[in-house]
């Protein structure tokens, strides 16, 4: 699924967290959890039952106030890649989502997260519960390599089952067309409820950006089959690539206001620049 | 309003059909989207925002709709009747005659009738009879009377000018005759001149020309006088003011000369010129002008070679035969001890034995042929030869037969027998022929018959092309072409078009002279040329035609029925702008990109 070179820069990466992880163990990462590392965070009053190693004899002196010192505590967090396999997402699109999912688990996993995989289809499944540590990646792929594209995906349905199944806030990857209406903006905004971190990574094919359709025609829905008769103009396609842009304007600003990362890709773009050099610029990667 | 061809309202039947085929729609090529909410939108979008779009939904339908009502509508010929000027029978006379060409309104006076003729035979009642008669050098009917529209069309386009005078004094006569027949009838006579006398009352006479300014070549011809060529011209101003005229005279194509001349208002002038040249070809004088009328601005005028036929009698040619000789037309006889120059027949009273080249006339045999004599007369038996078909002659009796041995070289056709015995036959061979008498003429009665002149004219044609000859040398246009011939004869006019001239009682004669120029004659492998003018003051005189001059009563103008008024043509170029406007629409919104 990904070639020795590529695994190895992506073993040179990481993936950065815009909000601190809140995980159930300790791990590379720090979380909100104060807790026992090098790093200060800040300083509270003194409650009976604190341990008192903790107490800061330099701040009672100068403040005449018994302050304990927290220290951030580092946590591992989850990271979860949600794949579309709608029908919409068949060929080109879901072989670089797949691939996409796979480096991006290659580089949660070396840098020791628990990362779990979702298809997102006509329902939430299947799932890989979140696992850690590198020797999991061939699992993982071999997970990815066996989705197929097929049926109608809801994303405002799949996405608050997933975030049902999984309640614990995490790092998630949505990896989809977003062409349904409304974009799916139902189903991250349940995401977000639950407080996940979610970068938004939209495959379009190079014919829905730029479409080459003309004449009379009569157009058939991939997903659900339904047809319209349309003579497409020079007109209609630029309507169409409003509507487009509509769409995708309403996806990054959503994204903008829930402080997350939306990431338009083409299915022509090769994976590894868009590794190295794309998820890198938005800060995805470091 | 009614219809002329209601049965194809039947055409009417397509709107449902243009409507079933629109609701069904083109044939689309199926396409696999992945997003097929945005093309949704987009096409919503289009629709709400485009009044193209709009117009294309429905406009498009309607114009169809419209395009094919009024094409319908177009082919069923409606038509409403107005008050109308013409008869339910009518005659269309049109005036052929050289003047018609004359310019007028923006052509001639020849094109603005014709138009008019077409808007008649197009607005007559629907069961009107037409007559359509050409007026030249004669009143020719070309279409009797039809209901049948295309075919006067059809001859209307056909019709011509020529460059003759109008037979106007057939019109009187002509006018009776359809009185006669169809007393309802409806003469129209379309035209720059008034017929002679008072109008028939059932003619009606609607005028084209205005007065021109002009100038006619009335007359020229070329002439010898002492060995050398001269030319006399007139030029006859028809003008209102003093003209002046290049005058350019050519042979063929080569010009001889040009020369200015003044001509004062309404006058001629004429003169005299030295003309170079000693060929045979035509004389053609061209009047370097552009006055109103073209036609009489060009003339010619044969070769004076051409018109005379040098005959020699060589010998003690008997008086008979150079009495008969010299009463024919163009013929010049000499007599002369040998044969001198290029003569056109040479008449021997004791021919040599060896014939110099030449055509001859060999009133008795060379000695060197002669092989016997029959002292007998007997009676002449004439063969069914063309030399001697058609004339009348007699059994005359032929004394002092001889019989010859004719050499070789010449091949022998029998004119006449006596005796059983050849008496008169043709010979022909290599650069030479004659007619040779076996008998003594001296000893027969054939040379006191009537018919004996006309046998001599008649070997004169046939050995010299003398039945071309006996055509005239020049014609006025329309003027009857006729010439003795036992043969058929070819006309060849200066368009190039060929007449074949079949002779009837020893004669052809055409009639076909209308258009001026050169003319050519064919006949058994002889031709010559023939030159046919417009000579005529009357129809080179531009005047000012009377626009509308009836000879019918009032009360007779009354009794017409109402006059056509049809709107196919509206209607068809409704159809046609409706579907330019549909065009329009269709390119007008692709250009917008809707």
């Amino acid at each position: 699924m990904l070639d020795g070179a590529l695994l190895r820069r992506l073993e040179r990466l990481r993936l950065e967290a815009r909000r601190a992880p809140v995980a159930a163990g300790p791990g590379e990462r720090r979380s909100r959890a104060k807790g026992r590392s090098l790093d200060f965070a800040e300083h509270r009053d003194y409650v009976p039952g604190d341990d008192v190693r903790h107490l800061d004899w330099n701040a009672y002196a100068r403040f005449d106030r018994l302050l304990v010192k927290l220290y951030q505590e580092e946590r591992d967090q989850t990271i979860s890649l949600l794949v579309d396999r709608s029908a919409s997402m068949a060929g080109p699109k879901l072989e670089l989502a797949r691939r996409l999912a796979a480096a991006l688990a290659y580089i949660g996993l070396g840098g020791y997260d628990r990362v779990g995989v979702a298809a997102l289809g006509p329902t939430l499944g299947p799932v890989r519960s979140p696992t850690r540590g590198r020797s999991q990646a061939p699992l993982v792929f071999r997970f990815l390599e066996g989705l197929e594209a097929g049926g109608v995906t809801d994303l405002d349905a799949v996405l608050p089952a997933w975030a049902r199944r999984f309640p614990r806030p995490g790092q998630l990857f949505v990896i989809s067309d977003f062409l349904q209406e409304g974009a799916g903006l139902n189903g991250l905004s349940q995401l977000r409820y639950a407080r996940n971190q979610v970068t938004l990574v939209q495959v379009l094919s190079p014919e829905e950006l730029d479409p080459t359709l003309a004449g009379d025609l009569k157009l058939v829905d991939v997903e659900t089959a339904d047809s319209r008769e349309l003579t497409v103009t020079h007109g209609v396609v630029a309507a169409y690539r409003a509507a487009l842009t509509a769409l995708c304007d309403s996806l990054a600003g959503w994204a903008n206001r829930h402080g997350c990362t939306y990431l338009q890709v083409s299915s022509s773009d090769p994976l590894d620049e868009l590794v190295t050099a794309t998820l890198r610029r938005s800060g995805v990667v470091a | 309003m009614s219809f002329l061809e209601p049965a194809n309202l039947a055409w009417l039947g397509l709107l449902p059909v243009l409507l079933a085929l629109y609701l069904m729609k083109l044939r689309r090529r199926q396409v696999t989207v992945t997003a097929s909410f945005l093309w949704r939108q987009a096409a919503r979008q289009t629709r709400v925002d485009s009044f193209f779009q709009r117009l294309r939904v429905n406009i498009f339908l309607l114009l169809q709709l419209l395009a094919l009502a009024a094409l319908v509508g177009g082919l069923a010929r409606p038509y409403t009747l107005a008050p109308g000027q013409l008869a339910g029978q009518v005659v269309l006379l049109v005036d052929c005659s050289a003047s018609m060409g004359a310019r007028f309104a923006g052509g001639t006076r020849f094109e603005a009738a014709l138009q008019k003729a077409r808007q008649l035979v197009r607005q007559a009642p629907g069961g009107a009879e037409l007559m359509l008669v050409a007026l030249g050098a004669q009143a020719r009917v070309l279409v009797p009377f039809t209901a049948d529209r295309t075919r006067l069309l059809a001859e209307l386009d056909r019709l011509e000018p020529q460059d003759t005078e109008a037979d106007l004094a057939s019109v009187r006569p002509l006018a009776l005759s359809v009185t006669l027949s169809k007393p309802q009838a409806e003469i129209l006579l379309l035209g720059d001149t008034l017929p002679p006398g008072t109008l028939p009352p059932n003619l009606r006479f609607l005028g084209f020309g205005d007065a021109g300014r002009n100038l006619a070549i009335s007359a020229f011809q070329v002439f010898e006088r002492e060995g050398k060529r001269q030319a006399f011209i007139a030029v006859s101003s028809f003008s209102p003011q003093a003209e002046s005229v290049q005058l350019l005279l050519y042979q063929g194509k080569r010009l001889l000369f040009t020369r200015a001349l003044q001509v004062a208002a309404g006058s001629r002038r004429s003169l005299t010129l030295p003309v170079p040249g000693t060929e045979d070809e035509p004389y053609e004088l061209h009047l370097g002008t552009d006055d109103d009328l073209a036609a009489d601005n060009r003339f010619w005028s044969l070769a004076p070679r051409q018109q005379v036929q040098r005959v020699q009698l060589v010998g003690t040619v008997s008086r008979f035969v150079e009495k008969a000789l010299v009463a024919q037309p163009r013929v010049r006889v000499q007599r002369v001890p040998e044969p001198q120059g290029s003569p056109a027949l040479v008449v021997w009273e004791s021919p040599p034995d060896r014939l110099p080249p030449g055509t001859h006339l060999l009133l008795n045999p060379p000695a060197g042929w002669r092989v016997g004599a029959l002292n007998d007369a007997a009676p002449l038996v004439w063969e069914e030869h063309r030399l001697v078909a058609g004339l009348p002659l007699e059994r005359g009796l032929a004394g002092g037969r001889q019989k010859v041995n004719v050499p070789p070289a010449f091949r022998q056709e029998v004119l006449a027998t006596a005796g059983g015995q050849p008496a008169l036959v043709l010979l022909r061979g290599g650069d030479s022929q004659a007619v040779l008498f076996l008998f003594d003429l001296e000893q027969s009665d054939l040379v006191l018959s009537p018919a004996f002149p006309m046998l001599m004219a008649r070997l004169l044609e046939g050995l010299v092309g003398g039945s071309l000859d006996t055509a005239a040398e020049a014609l006025v246009a329309g003027q009857e072409l006729s010439l003795r011939s036992a043969v058929p004869v070819e006309v060849t006019d200066p368009q190039g078009r060929i007449h074949e001239l079949t002779p009837r009682q020893g004669r052809c004669s055409t009639l076909d002279t209308t258009r001026a120029g050169l003319y050519r004659l064919s006949s058994e492998g002889q031709s010559r040329q023939l030159a046919v003018n417009l000579m005529s003051p009357g129809e080179s005189a531009l005047a000012a035609a009377p626009a509308d001059v009836s000879g019918a009563s009032a009360g007779h103008a009354g009794q017409s029925p109402s006059m056509l008024e049809e709107y196919w043509r509206e209607l068809a170029g409704a159809a046609l702008l409706v579907l330019l406007l549909e065009w329009f629409l269709y390119w007008g919104g692709l250009r917008r990109g809707v």
